[in-house]
Formats: C-alpha cells, sequence, structure tokens
C-alpha cells in the first residue's frame, strides 16, 4: 500500500507514514470519546451501573469514577482549575488540588498519575490532596516538605492485591505563592509543568524530569519519541532519592501563573504557542482554564489534561483583596 | 469477631486470556468485635451417630462406646447433645438435651446398654439426626458419625437423598474405624455436611479423636456462614475450591442467589480460624489496558434469617502487552495449584496401584512425592512413606512398596486432601 499524500511504500502495520506523517488508510478507527454522562463503556451499561470503585456492575469493566471525569475548582475570577479525562483514556489519573490560607497564601498542586502504574488515579489524588493540606496549614510548611509528605502518601496507596510490581506513582508540580503576591516557591517531580505568562515575558518555570532533559546528547538518537519523553522522577516506590527541584520565582508583575499536564502541553510543546493560547482566552481564571482543555480535546485528546490558573492583577489593585474576592 | 479478607493475585493477563486465578485468605480474628448485631458465641449442639452394626461387635463397639460416654462427660454444661445409635435403623439414645450433670449421667447409663447387631442403614442414622438437630436450629449444629463398614447396597438411593435433605441443616465429621469401610462412601457423606473424612486404624484410639473433634467444634463460633461469588456478565466460574487447611472442592456446591451470583456453604467458623480459597474465574477478555473486576467474593452471615456481608474482596483483571507481567504465575496460585495436584496424583495413583497398574502408580505417586516434598508438605510426604520406597524425593523416584496395609493407604487418601499452608510474607 502507498501512502495517500506523499505514495511511499506503507508497512501495513504504519499507523502513520513515516516520510510524510500522514494518516494511513490502515490506522484502526479511533477510540469512541466519551462523555461524562457515558455509563459503561464495554457492555453500554447506564452510568447508574458504574459502583463507587468505578467498576461496571454488568460486565466488570473499569471506567473509572464518573465523578472524576471532568471537574472544576473555582477559588475565585482569578484563581482556578480543570481537570478533564480527554477523549482517548477511560479514566482520569490526572488530579487537582487548590488552597487558600488565611493569610492570602495561594497552593496550587497538579498530578499525574503514571499511567503504566497501578491505581494511578488514587496515587494522583493522594498526593495532590496530601500537599495541598500540608501547604495549607497556617503554621507554614515549606514545598520541600510537602513533597516529602506526599512521597510517603503515595507509598501507602496499596495496590498489593492486584499483584505484579508497578506500584502506584505520580508527577507533581507545586506553587506556593506568597500572601502579597510577589514571590512563588515553585516544587516538581516529572514533566508536570508550571508557566509564567505576562505581558512580552513567557517562561517555562520547570525542566522536565525526563530522558530528553537528563541524558541529553550522545546515544539520545537511538531513542524514540516515547522513551524521550519518559519521566526520570516520580512520587511513589523506586523514586530515586535526588533532591527535589525547587525554584524561587519573583514574580515580575502583573500576568498569569499556569500549571499543567503533559494532556496539555503536549498540544503547545513550545512555551509561546502556549502563551498565545493563553492569551488569546478570555474571561474569569475557570474560563481560561476551561478553554486550555477544550483546545487540548480538539486537538485529539489522547491523554488527561490538567490547566490550574493564578491571575496576579496590574499593580494599582490590591493583591490579596483582589484573591479573596 | 471479625473477619478479614486478602486476596492474593497477579491481576496481569496477557492479550487474549480469559482465565483469572486468586487466592483468598479469609480469617476470623475475636480479638475484635464484630460489626453490631452478628451474633457469636450462641448455643451449641453436639450430635453423636455411631455405628451400633454386628460388625462393631467386640473391641471396636467396646471403645466407641467408652469414647462416646468420654466425650459427653467433656461437654460444657451451657451446650446441648444427642446420641444416635444405628444399624437397621436408629435408636435414639439419648435425645437433644443441655449437657447437665443429670442429663450426663442419664445419657452415660444408655450408652452402657448398647450392644451391636444388625446392618448399616446409614439413611435411617441420618434421618434421625436431621430431627434431632432441627430441634435447635439456630444452634451452631455438628455431627460426628462414626462407622466401621459400608452402607448396605439397598439404602444407597435412600441415603442420597437424605444427605440432599440434610444438607445446610448441620455439619458432620466422619470417621472409619478399621479398613473395611469405603473412603469414597464416607467422603460423600462429609462432603455433603462441610465434614471431613478420616480413619481411625486402631479403635483405641477412638476416644483420642473424638475430643480432638469435640475440642474443634466447641471452638466454633458462627454458623450458617457461605462465601458469595459476583461475576460479571459473560463470566463462568472454573472452580471454587477451599484449598487450606484442607482441599474442598466447593464449585458443585454453588447455590444461585441471582443472576452473577452463587453461594458457597463454608459452615461454622471458629475463633481465629484462617481458611484459605482458590477461584479460577473465566471472563471476556478486554483489550490491553482494559482493567476488570472479574469477581467479587464476600463472606455471608445469616442469622435469624438476615443476611449480613462479614468481609469482601476483589478479584481483578488487567490486560498489558507485557510479558514480563503477564506471565509470572503468583506464588500463592502457584503453592496451591501444586497442592491440589498433589491431591489428585495421590488418588489417582492409589487407584491404579489398586487396579495393578503399577507402571501408571509409580509415576504419579513418585510425582506425589516430589510435589510434597518441593512445597514442603511433611505430612503428606511421610504418609506416602507408608506406600512407596523412596530413592529420591526431589526427583519423585520411587518404587511402590510389595505389601502395604490396607490402612495405610485408607489414611493416605483420606488425608491428602491436608494441604500445606504457604507463609504470606517471604
Amino acid at each position: 500500500m502507498l501512502c495517500p499524500q506523499c505514495d511511499t511504500e506503507l508497512p501495513p502495520e504504519n499507523r502513520f507514514c513515516e516520510e510524510c506523517g500522514a494518516a494511513s488508510p490502515n490506522a484502526e478507527s479511533p477510540a469512541p470519546e466519551l462523555s461524562t454522562e457515558d455509563g459503561c463503556i464495554k457492555c453500554g451499561a447506564p452510568v447508574e451501573s458504574i459502583d463507587e470503585e468505578g467498576y461496571c456492575a454488568e460486565c466488570g469493566f473499569r471506567r473509572g469514577k464518573p465523578s472524576r471525569d471532568h471537574f472544576e475548582i473555582t477559588f475565585s475570577e482569578r484563581f482556578a482549575a480543570v481537570c478533564d479525562r480527554g477523549l482517548r483514556h477511560s479514566r482520569n489519573e490526572d488530579f487537582v488540588c487548590l488552597a487558600q490560607q488565611e493569610n492570602g497564601m495561594c497552593v496550587m498542586v497538579v498530578c499525574d498519575g503514571v499511567s503504566s502504574s497501578r491505581r494511578a488515579e488514587e496515587a494522583s489524588q493522594v498526593a495532590a490532596e496530601c500537599a495541598c493540606k500540608v501547604l495549607s496549614d497556617p503554621a507554614g510548611s515549606a514545598v520541600r516538605e510537602a513533597l516529602d509528605i506526599s512521597q510517603a502518601a503515595v507509598l501507602s496507596v496499596d495496590a498489593s492485591s492486584l499483584g505484579g510490581h508497578d506500584d502506584p506513582a505520580t508527577t507533581m508540580v507545586i506553587a506556593l505563592v506568597d500572601a502579597d503576591g510577589k514571590r512563588a516557591s515553585i516544587g516538581w517531580v516529572g514533566d508536570s509543568r508550571a508557566y509564567w505568562i505576562g505581558p512580552g515575558d513567557h517562561r517555562q518555570l520547570t525542566r522536565d524530569h525526563s530522558w530528553l532533559n537528563e541524558f541529553s546528547g550522545a546515544g539520545n538518537e537511538k531513542l524514540n519519541s516515547a522513551q524521550m519523553h519518559a519521566i526520570t522522577r516520580w512520587l511513589g516506590r523506586g523514586a530515586p532519592e535526588d533532591e527535589p527541584s525547587i525554584i524561587n520565582f519573583e514574580i515580575p508583575g502583573p500576568g498569569k501563573l499556569l500549571l499543567c499536564t503533559d494532556g496539555l502541553w503536549n498540544y503547545a510543546p513550545d512555551t509561546e504557542s502556549l502563551a498565545a493560547l493563553v492569551e488569546a482566552a478570555s474571561g474569569d481564571a475557570v474560563e481560561i482554564a476551561r478553554e486550555l482543555v477544550t483546545f487540548a480535546r480538539e486537538q485529539g485528546g489522547v491523554d488527561n489534561i490538567t490547566a490550574a490558573l493564578l491571575e496576579f492583577p496590574p499593580e494599582s489593585e490590591n493583591q490579596i483583596d483582589a484573591i479573596q474576592s | 469477631m471479625q473477619f478479614k479478607a486478602e486476596v492474593f493475585q497477579n491481576a496481569y493477563l496477557s492479550q487474549g486470556t480469559r482465565e483469572v486465578h486468586a487466592i483468598m485468605t479469609i480469617t476470623a480474628d475475636d480479638t475484635v468485635s464484630g460489626p453490631p448485631g452478628l451474633n457469636t458465641g450462641g448455643e451449641k449442639l453436639f450430635g453423636i451417630i455411631c455405628d451400633t452394626s454386628g460388625s462393631m461387635e467386640g473391641a471396636k463397639i467396646h471403645a466407641a462406646k467408652q469414647a462416646m460416654a468420654r466425650i459427653i462427660q467433656l461437654l460444657p454444661q451451657d451446650a446441648f447433645f444427642f446420641v444416635i445409635a444405628g444399624s437397621d435403623h436408629a435408636v435414639t439414645v439419648a435425645p437433644c438435651n443441655r449437657a447437665t450433670i443429670e442429663n450426663k449421667q442419664s445419657a452415660s447409663a444408655a450408652i452402657r446398654g448398647i450392644r451391636a447387631g444388625g446392618g448399616t442403614y446409614i439413611s435411617t442414622w441420618l434421618s434421625q439426626a436431621l430431627a434431632q438437630f432441627e430441634r435447635m436450629p439456630g444452634a451452631i449444629r455438628q455431627g460426628l458419625l462414626l462407622t466401621d463398614g459400608q452402607n448396605e447396597q439397598i439404602d444407597e438411593p435412600r441415603l442420597d437423598a437424605m444427605l440432599g435433605a440434610c444438607e445446610g441443616h448441620f455439619q458432620c465429621e466422619c470417621r472409619g474405624v478399621g479398613a473395611d469401610w469405603a473412603v469414597s462412601e464416607l467422603q460423600k457423606i462429609s462432603g455433603k455436611l462441610l465434614g471431613s473424612t478420616d480413619i481411625i486404624a486402631d479403635a483405641a484410639a477412638i476416644e483420642a479423636d473424638f475430643q480432638g473433634i469435640l475440642e474443634r467444634a466447641l471452638k466454633k463460633d458462627v454458623t450458617d456462614v457461605a462465601l458469595r461469588l459476583w461475576t460479571p456478565v459473560g463470566a463462568h466460574v472454573l472452580f471454587c475450591k477451599q484449598v487450606s487447611p484442607q482441599l474442598v472442592d466447593l464449585t458443585g456446591r454453588a447455590r444461585p442467589v441471582k443472576p452473577q451470583t452463587s453461594d458457597y456453604p463454608t459452615g461454622a467458623w471458629g475463633r481465629s480460624e484462617s481458611r484459605d480459597y482458590h477461584f479460577a474465574i473465566e471472563v471476556k477478555p478486554g483489550g490491553v489496558g482494559d482493567e476488570m473486576l472479574a469477581g467479587r467474593a464476600s463472606l455471608i452471615i445469616t442469622q435469624n434469617q438476615i443476611e449480613s456481608k462479614a468481609t469482601e474482596a476483589r478479584i481483578l483483571a488487567i490486560w498489558t502487552n507485557d510479558d514480563s507481567k503477564s506471565t509470572r504465575i503468583e506464588r500463592h496460585v502457584a503453592h496451591y495449584t501444586g497442592q491440589a495436584e498433589l491431591a489428585e496424583s495421590i488418588h489417582q495413583g492409589l487407584e491404579a496401584r489398586e487396579r495393578g497398574d503399577d507402571e501408571v502408580a509409580t509415576k504419579l505417586l513418585g510425582r506425589a512425592v516430589k510435589l510434597a516434598h518441593d512445597s514442603g508438605n511433611e505430612a503428606t510426604a511421610k504418609l506416602l512413606r507408608t506406600v512407596v520406597d523412596v530413592d529420591n524425593a526431589r526427583e519423585g523416584t520411587v518404587r511402590l512398596k510389595k505389601s502395604v496395609a490396607r490402612e495405610d493407604a485408607m489414611a493416605l487418601e483420606t488425608r491428602s486432601t491436608k494441604t500445606a499452608r504457604i507463609s504470606h510474607t517471604s
């Protein structure tokens, strides 16, 4: 068979043409799109048949908790997050938590459960909730401590009854923003990212823990794209005991702090294209986050998608009041 | 008392695989109080059914009478008991009564009056026992049947019907004294009535054996317990076996409760008792990455016609294209699969030996020796050595013994279902 676009010979097992990247006519039809109201994907049982753990009471297949498929958190018009299953995965293994301390400090935590691990959606939720709780404590905990405690929390997720060795694991990116909105402490493991998007000032603040970054150079040309993007750090059993990556970021002025998972940034891999999306979006923080998720879904939505956004208004406004409004 | 369930399995299956295996350990923990309303340590009724047919004449009836009198003395005063003497028909030597000093005395006097004579019509004995047990339907109901011979041929159809009537109404331990009884026949009875069968080769050992049965019966705390298994639409239970402390195939005992759900009776449970079950379920295969609930097993206790769920565990299936995950056999599953093969090799090996097929018998009993050796089942290894001379246990090379006492072969057959327990930590 020949490629319909460039006439290169296409091996039947290829889903894409290696020359021009066009989809092969052989490519299996993509999985059906899912919506939150859908019941069992396998047997068509209604959503009421899905039990609390996400199993279908008819055919037994695991669909995941419908309540996790899509959820939004709106703290204020400047502080919100959207977490979505996407179109192709049967479960949403991302998780996001937001919190604000009484003194006005803001906490953002985004996690992406490692989908090759067991109970990935539990790992991401447990980790995010744990980190958020630790950082919301008015006594004041550091990002470093939150990462350590979350690591212990992921270890407590029991997947032993499943057999196998792939213990629950998740990525994590945390932002702890000072009450006066001048500084953010950002910590991460894995490839969930933080971005700063200000007027004419677009930066990726985190650096992925991936093969691509950590072993760039000789020998890497043999790795395929999936291997390049494999993460080298995570929370969970067997996690490398390296010092966590933590940076202190001086908020330069008005702009937006964005935390997201690869389900979003894979569709806008360079900072400029992602920033363009954010700047083109309008409305409250939750509306912008929703637009980013919609964009990723429109691009194919092959992975779970999470976007958490904290907006810093122009100097003239009182930071704390704005956030608390 | 509280029940805990734990599942051991490798949930990962290669693409297209349909068979899911899991071991479930259920433990009764009496250090923790159970759910409110769960009635434990209720009334206990102990029924003795003793063969008094003509063949029991002499040392056997003498020892049996002594043993019965002895265990009646041992009964706590708050327990209940009855005694039935069986031959052509059943005689209620002592009807169902509380184990007071007076009732014990009159029962002992009646036991002294027992004389051997007549045939073996076990259906009539069980019928009488059922009537006694039905007087106390809420009690923990444990029977003990002792016989030395085979049931009369003519009574077989009635015995089968009577077993059906007794099933679920009481549990019964079966003991054969001497070597003239049929293992398969007593196993049929004990199987239906959720008990075990064992040989008492020497009549002098009856008393000690009876005491052991009584002790275990008095430890039972909760009765009418069933294992409830839910399976997904399109799934099929290949088997459900108790694999520890003893192998019991429960597959045929499934009682459908509703579509996709069946109950397997497990009888009464004692304090600190722990049992293992092996489930094999055939499911509709999923695609790579799919996860399925292949079974949900729970323990159901029925008291005063009210069901309560004591514990629950899930059996899962996850399809993967990673062979390193799917090809690994979980060690509990591997261990008990081996123990089942051990019992089966002994059963078939003894059958082959019986019909004179020495070649097959040597091969199967050799395999059994190897399996017993590998799994550390010392008790079974020792019993095997009464039937074969072992050249090399590790290799399973054996020679059939020229002459084997019938009692030894029977002991091997009845006790080969006892499995070695696997430690949960290693």
